[in-house]
């Protein structure tokens, strides 16, 4: 009888079992470590650290290698120098900005609309156009309508880089509109590290953003030099207003370039761009020629270098060059945007002498002085393309790269992936 | 000692005594006599002899055992004497312990099985386990990821089950689980080889290792069963067994074995010119300098050479000629194991026991490199009528100093290969640099090495200020108790604990190259899993035909980690790299738990000793499929997992007569559906989650070369929203295996021949995809995507002499598979595994044709990278050509750019020209996979001396020499030896070309070109840093005597007086003979350790070791 008696017991046990499953298992999947929802103040940090960190780290090399700001010489940067660039080097760039930054962006958003936090949801707007903008200027047509869906749309549709423009300026005017709204009750605050939570500058921000944008496409369209000027007259009015990512002399905080350089040590300062520097007498040649190194003290290879989104410097600068195009007198904005490059530069000096040295202002000129101003900033690149100035003698070959070739993951797990020969020396569309 | 051999004695006892033979007159040594029913026994001295005395109540039957012959049992008569002589023959009644521990006769098994012997492991002798295996068995491929000591073995049976997930076997010992993974605290492809836990386990505490490799023996594993099971019995002690006390005491001595070729013709520098250490960056960085027979020191005091700086012939400071430094001989050294053991085992009259202690003491090959291990062991036995209690607990202690190696910039073999010949990393104090400082730093601190400073650390440096150390205390074992009702009716209950702590501490000194700012890393992993079982079970005759058994029962799993980790980031000052002393400090804390809860139940059928028919179903109820975000329902987290195989003895159906030369002949078939483990814990949401520096996570703000920022940053916390997005409806994979196979046996079990073919097929994979980025997110789960494995086996056992001072026995363990990707998710053409962005290992789809069939399936891991341009059309006279519109052809001809100049004052010059171009994207470039293992295992005794020896051969599969490829780069490999020098201007020089690609131009003509191979080539495409890989893929087979064993036994019966019952002697000899086309360090190596998926990378790991070794072994 015995037996019997287990035999039961047993079977007695396992419904027991059964109706107290859900209690036995509880809430053991659910991550003690990673929340699934957050507030928007706590994202907004990460997005504009990964946007500067994108911008100022691998960004600023490639175009600076094409640019001739830089020169790769040592390991994958020696080969790079000779423009040998393949998608797979793109693939920490591309997903920075959009599984990153633009992801950020649109959680952000999402949380923002939900609540009513107008001016997140405009914070999120302005650092979604910025990428976007760099993204299409960079690689041309790119995923825009149909990016960001999530994994219900796995293989997202190229937009021509026209209609992305024309939605990148949409989203600019809307994310203006958003920040002069009130603040649905969140102010946003210390978590923005660009501006401290200052609206305002944040609207300025998105006037020179539509600016840089306008002065792309007046390749295609000259009216754009105009709408660009429109567009400055609610832009930076000073060197206060700059878009800058603070980062810290700290090894977990340090700035890209200053770890690139400390860590890799692989790029040295352009040839060319110092020759041009020495050929004008350009005082900037002891900031911006100086030997790559890991050095603390340097003003854009430090470790905690305030790095520059947008800036009052280059606003002047695309201000004076569309008064040049547009029959205006360049002149005013030109020396305050070359006044503020020395500043940038960390000189005090007086540029008067220097300026006097120019000669007429013209957009030849404009570009000349932008090109040194612009060190190792991406956009360099893109005025390169439009202005063809300083004439570049390629590394090797017969032509500098135009474009930087789509990430490899995309090209793997995207069809729609644009595949032309001789990828980087093809050109995007206002370019052409 | 010989206070325990007393405990045998007893009162009324009759001495029976006689003499064993074979059937030839031949006396038989070491035969097995055995009172039937009790554990008093004796064994046959050098003539054949006994003596053994029987207790009157302890019954009339003796039984006489010998291997290879028919056991006997015969009854006592009158007689005092019993002689016998034996025949040979075939012992069909082996017991092989299956799944959950259950006990089968392994003729009644519908599935292959293979045992490897405790004895066996331990001549091995191997510091883990693992390692012990390879070869051992059919379907079993061992990989060692390095000769680091203490790195990373990988095993793996019959293919690849899962597409992310575990690949490895589950580990069982004496029927519970016992955990074997392996935790990076780094990033994989840079930081220490680490251990996998299977390390921690004493090999000489194993009494046999049983090998379930297909479904069918795994079925009753559930969700576990998809990827084999090692089940591991330790030894024990038995009731009644006398005192055994055995010693044994191993010495083995290490050296590295193959390196990849050196140059050592030319110097550092670049462009032809020699130049030093020095502050502008290219120039000393490589070793593309002048030819060594033209430069000589001028004894100058030099801060960078003892023998001053080196000059031209034409200097007037000439004086001695230099001579290359041998770096990588001053660096590694020969290592060393100490292994110890000692075990005590015995039993009274009802309880068995043994314990056992162990400590094994490895010095690396690598300076400073150690690792250590102790172990101790204790198991009981016990039997009282009707319960039965058995118990193991293992205390394990085991951890030790790592070095840096790998992808990494504070990398021992990276700034080792780098070194160019005339650039002394020990400063003249030759394989003493480690111990001096001298060597590799300035006195005020600063590094010395071949790049000022910069570059990477000096080996020497490595190894005295990057230490990893990492201490494991670990205890698992088990208590399992049974008690029978009824032989109908036994209950049983085991429950089986494993729990460790792995302490680990990083430190990079200041002025490291990893860590710059010097950092330091303190992880704390504390693991706990319990496995218990609750099962009844029976068995018995229906009728005198059918026979019965069954087993239900009850198993859950319940597993959890927790890890903590603080990091240290921007030391103050050196020589004390301690949290204390860093100005910035994070920690991160990761939970992870799962519960597995299963009911199972076997049912076996016998009919009449031939058949076997054996039913088998478990369902598993998984914790890691709960969606937070879903209702809770038992049935979505259910799963159920069926088996049936079956065996039929023909030798015994058709009454085969023991005299005919086929003396056993099984058929058996098996099919079963199991599952490829449960998705991780957490996989069915997406989190948000903070960044962090020196991370390496997809969701970490970096970008590839740098360690990046993290959060909390300036003060702020910041979380993101994870590039990995979860999925709320996954589901276990699915594995569904068929297994046919045949055992033979002929002459007498002389010959032996188990041939098996399985087919299985692992659909409904949990993947993590790469998705499009643009949609927001790098990876996504899915359920969705097949592996499909085919593969057979042939184990071949022959016995070509067995005489009584003289015997041969040979095995062969033939394994061939491949597990190819049979579909990826819809729209996904691959997956990456592991590795680099420019070349890693991948998974592809199938290609298929318009029609949607399939033209070309790709197997399990391939290498992905840069390839040469190929031509893929054919031109109207049929010659191949390359057409731009059309895609890569893997099996075209490599394209040469004959476009343009060679001349650099040309318009139209090219630097490319006469140069293989490069294919547009990155090509499938190599199958890591092998096509066969073969295994031959020869056991020779001749009078007692024992020489076994084992042949272990990996036939094809490629692997990545990343290390060749970069090392060239730097103008460092013997391939760069033969090369032209660049015109002043720094283009190449046509007009001493040296090489002509094989190759054909774009329009099919065959390549005519003669190319120079110079620094331009070498330090573009032509190297590791150019986009192409293809060049660096090698096959990786190897052919190697893995270990080869003398041993000799002096025993009491040869020596009497002998104060022992056995002295054993040994020598061993591992990896001594190591042949492969592979031309970088053994090709047994893997970048990623063992864990990984991506196998097949070799880049600047640790290299393989061969090893010598002294064994002496006493049981008293």
């Amino acid at each position: 009888m015995k037996n019997n008696k287990i035999i039961i017991l047993i079977a007695l046990l396992l419904p027991v079992f059964f109706t107290s499953c859900e209690n036995y298992f509880g809430d053991i999947n659910v991550d003690p470590d990673n929340p699934t929802a957050v507030p928007v103040n706590v994202i907004l940090p990460v997005a504009e650290a990964r946007l500067a960190y994108a911008m100022g780290g691998d960004a600023s090399r490639f175009t600076g290698l094409f640019t001739q700001h830089i020169n790769g010489v040592g390991r994958q940067f020696a080969v790079f120098n000779r423009y040998n660039i393949i998608g797979s080097d793109l693939d920490a760039l591309w997903s920075n900005l959009y599984s990153g930054v633009l992801q950020d962006s649109r959680q952000m958003l999402i949380l923002a609309e939900e609540n009513g936090y107008n001016h997140y949801a405009g914070i999120s707007k302005a650092l979604e156009a910025y990428s976007f903008m760099f993204l299409t200027d960079m690689f041309g047509d790119i995923p825009y309508t149909e990016a960001l869906v999530g994994t219900s749309l796995l293989q997202p549709a190229f937009d021509s880089q026209e209609s992305v423009y024309a939605g990148i300026f949409e989203t600019i005017t809307d994310a203006k509109r958003l920040l002069t709204l009130d603040d649905g009750g969140l102010p946003v605050s210390t978590d923005d590290i660009i501006y401290g939570g200052d609206v305002s500058k944040w609207i300025k921000f998105c006037s020179v953003l539509e600016a840089r944008g306008r002065l792309h496409l007046a390749t295609k369209d000259a009216s754009n030099y105009q709408r660009a000027l429109d567009a400055l007259s609610s832009g930076f009015t000073s060197r206060d207003d700059d878009g800058r990512f603070q980062f810290n002399p700290l090894a977990t905080e340090a700035a890209p370039w200053f770890q690139y350089l400390e860590q890799r040590l692989d790029t040295q300062v352009g040839e060319s761009y110092v020759a041009l520097m020495e050929s004008l007498n350009d005082p900037r040649v002891a900031t911006y020629g100086f030997p790559h190194t890991a050095d603390g003290d340097h003003p854009v290879l430090q470790q905690g270098r305030n790095y520059p989104l947008l800036t009052f410097t280059e606003a002047k600068f695309i201000e004076a060059e569309a008064l040049a195009k547009t029959n205006g007198d360049p002149e005013a904005a030109f020396e305050a945007a070359v006044a503020s490059s020395f500043m940038d530069a960390a000189l005090e000096d007086d540029p008067a002498g220097y300026l006097g040295s120019l000669g007429t202002v013209t957009a030849d000129v404009i570009a000349v002085q932008k090109y040194i101003a612009m060190f190792n900033d991406p956009e360099a690149f893109n005025d390169w393309r439009r202005t063809g100035i300083p004439a570049l003698t390629p590394n090797v070959g017969a032509q500098v790269p135009t474009k930087l070739p789509y990430a490899e993951t995309e090209r793997l797990s995207n069809s729609n992936t644009p595949q032309p020969q001789d990828e980087i020396f093809t050109k995007v569309w206002w370019d052409n | 000692m010989m206070l325990f051999c007393v405990v045998g004695l007893a009162f009324s006892q009759r001495t029976i005594s006689g003499m064993v033979s074979d059937d030839q007159g031949e006396a038989l040594i070491g035969a097995n006599i055995l009172v039937k029913g009790t554990t008093i026994g004796t064994v046959t001295d050098i003539d054949g002899k006994y003596t053994l005395s029987v207790p009157a109540d302890a019954g009339n039957t003796l039984v006489f055992s010998y291997t290879g012959y028919t056991t006997r049992d015969v009854i006592i008569g009158e007689s005092n004497i019993v002689d016998l002589m034996m025949s040979e023959g075939v012992t069909l009644n082996n017991v092989v312990v299956t799944a959950i521990g259950i006990s089968r006769e392994d003729k009644a098994l519908g599935y292959a099985v293979q045992e490897v012997g405790g004895a066996e492991i331990a001549e091995a002798n191997t510091v883990s386990m693992i390692d012990a295996l390879s070869g051992k068995a059919a379907g079993v491929m061992v990989n060692s990821s390095s000769g680091a000591a203490g790195a990373s073995s990988r095993i793996v049976l019959r293919g690849q089950t899962s597409f992310n997930g575990n690949n490895q076997p589950l580990l069982v010992v004496d029927g519970v689980r016992v955990n074997n993974s392996e935790s990076h605290s780094e990033r994989s492809l840079g930081g220490v080889a680490v251990s996998n836990r299977g390390m921690d386990i004493n090999p000489n505490d194993i009494e046999n290792v049983t090998i379930l490799k297909g479904a069918g023996a795994t079925a009753l594993y559930g969700v576990e069963g998809a990827r084999g099971v090692i089940v591991i019995t330790t030894k024990k002690g038995q009731a009644g067994d006398k005192v055994k006390v055995e010693l044994s005491s191993n010495v083995t001595l290490q050296t590295i074995t193959n390196m990849v070729g050196l140059q050592n013709q030319f110097s550092q520098g670049s462009g032809g010119q020699w130049s030093g250490p020095g502050t502008s960056f290219f120039p000393n960085a490589v070793s593309w300098g002048a030819n060594l027979d033209t430069l000589y020191y001028d004894g100058s005091d030099y801060k960078w050479d003892k023998n001053g700086q080196i000059v031209g012939e034409s200097s007037p400071d000439r004086g001695a000629k230099v001579t290359p430094y041998d770096n990588v001989g001053d660096f590694f050294k020969t290592g060393y194991i100490l292994n110890n053991n000692i075990s005590v085992s015995g039993g009274t009259d009802k309880l068995g026991y043994r314990i056992s202690g162990s400590h094994l003491h490895q010095s690396g090959v690598t300076p400073n490199n150690e690792f250590s291990r102790t172990n101790f062991g204790i198991s009981t036995t016990s039997k009282l009528d009707k319960f039965s209690i058995s118990s193991n607990l293992n205390f394990a202690k085991s951890g030790g100093l790592r070095i840096q190696q790998g992808s990494n910039v504070s990398g021992v073999m990276l700034g080792l290969l780098r070194t160019p010949s005339t650039f002394d990393n020990s400063n003249g104090f030759g394989a003493d640099g480690a111990d001096n400082s001298e060597a590799y730093q300035f006195p005020d601190n600063s590094q010395r090495n071949y790049r000022a400073g910069g570059g990477y650390d000096n080996p020497f440096w490595i190894v005295n200020n990057t230490p990893f150390r990492d201490n494991v205390y670990r205890m698992f074992g088990s208590v399992n108790v049974g008690y029978e009702f009824h032989p109908w009716a036994k209950v049983g209950a085991t429950i089986g604990t494993d729990f460790y702590t792995d302490n680990r501490q990083q430190k990079f000194e200041i002025g490291s190259r990893a860590q710059p700012g010097g950092q330091i890393i303190e992880d704390q992993i504390n693991y706990r899993h319990f496995d218990t079982y609750f099962n009844l079970s029976g068995n018995g005759s229906l009728t005198p035909d059918f026979s019965l058994s069954y087993n239900v029962g009850m198993n859950v799993y319940d597993s959890s980690s927790k890890s903590n980790g603080i990091i240290g980031n921007g030391i103050s000052f050196p020589g004390f790299v301690h949290v204390g002393n860093a100005a910035n400090i994070s920690s991160t804390i990761g939970n992870s738990n799962t519960k597995t809860v299963g009911l199972y139940g076997v049912l076996d059928i016998g009919y009449k000793n031939f058949a076997y028919l054996t039913f088998t179903g478990r369902n598993d109820w998984l914790s890691s499929l709960i969606a937070p975000t879903r209702a809770f329902n038992s049935s979505d987290i259910s799963v159920f997992y069926p088996s049936v195989s079956g065996s039929l003895i023909l030798s015994e159906m058709f009454k085969i007569p023991s005299t005919s030369a086929l003396s056993f002949a099984k058929l058996r078939f098996s099919f079963a559906q199991v599952g490829g483990g449960a998705p991780g814990p957490y996989s069915t949401s997406t989190i948000f989650t903070a960044p962090a520096a020196n991370g390496g996570t997809i969701n970490d703000v970096n970008d590839g070369w740098t360690n990046g920022i993290g959060f909390p940053y300036d003060g702020r916390t910041g979380f993101t929203y994870s590039a990995l997005t979860g999925s709320d409806v996954l589901q276990p994979s699915k594995t569904r295996d068929y297994e046919f196979g045949t055992d033979l046996r002929f002459f007498n079990g002389r010959v032996g021949v188990e041939a098996t073919y399985y087919s299985r097929n692992s659909g409904n994979q949990i993947i993590a995809i790469n998705v499009s980025n643009s949609t927001g997110f790098q990876r996504a789960f899915v359920n969705s995507g097949e592996l499909g494995t085919n593969g057979g086996e042939i184990v071949l056992n022959l016995s070509p002499i067995q005489r009584k001072d003289f015997s041969w026995d040979i095995g062969f363990n033939f394994s061939k598979w491949k597990t190819v990707v049979k579909s990826l998710p819809e729209g996904v053409p691959n997956q990456y595994l592991d590795g680099f962005t420019g070349t890693g290992v991948y998974n592809f789809a199938p290609e298929t044709d318009e029609n949607g069939n399939v033209t070309r399936e790709f197997e399990f891991g391939q290498i992905y990278g840069g390839a040469w341009q190929r031509t893929n059309d054919v031109n109207a006279a049929g010659t191949p050509i390359y057409n731009g519109e059309l895609p890569y052809n893997p099996d075209g001809e490599v394209v040469i750019d004959n476009t343009g100049s060679s001349d650099p004052s040309s318009p139209f010059y090219n630097p490319n020209y006469g140069y293989p171009e490069q294919a547009t994207g990155n090509q499938i470039i190599g199958n890591p996979n092998p096509d066969f293992l073969l295994g031959i295992n020869n056991s020779i005794n001749f009078k007692g001396v024992r020489l076994d020896f084992l042949i272990d051969i990996k036939h094809g599969g490629d692997m990545w020499n990343g290390t060749k490829g970069a090392a060239t780069f730097f103008g460092r490999t013997d391939i760069t030896e033969d090369r032209v020098q660049l015109l002043p201007n720094g283009a190449s020089d046509y007009s001493n070309g040296n090489y002509i690609f094989d190759g054909v131009y774009a329009t099919g003509e065959p390549n005519q070109i003669v190319a120079p191979l110079d620094q331009n080539w070498f330090t573009g495409n032509g190297g590791g840093f150019g986009n192409v890989a293809e060049h660096f893929i090698e096959d990786a087979s190897y052919y190697r005597l893995r270990y080869v064993t003398l041993g000799y036994d002096l025993t009491r019966d040869l020596i009497p007086g002998l104060p022992f019952s056995k002295i054993g002697l040994s020598v061993t000899g591992r990896n001594l003979i190591i042949l492969t086309p592979y031309t970088g360090v053994d090709p047994e190596t893997s970048l990623v350790g063992s864990s990984s998926n991506g196998q097949g990378l070799d880049y600047f790991q640790m290299p393989g070791v061969q090893s010598y070794s002294f064994g002496l072994n006493i049981t008293f």
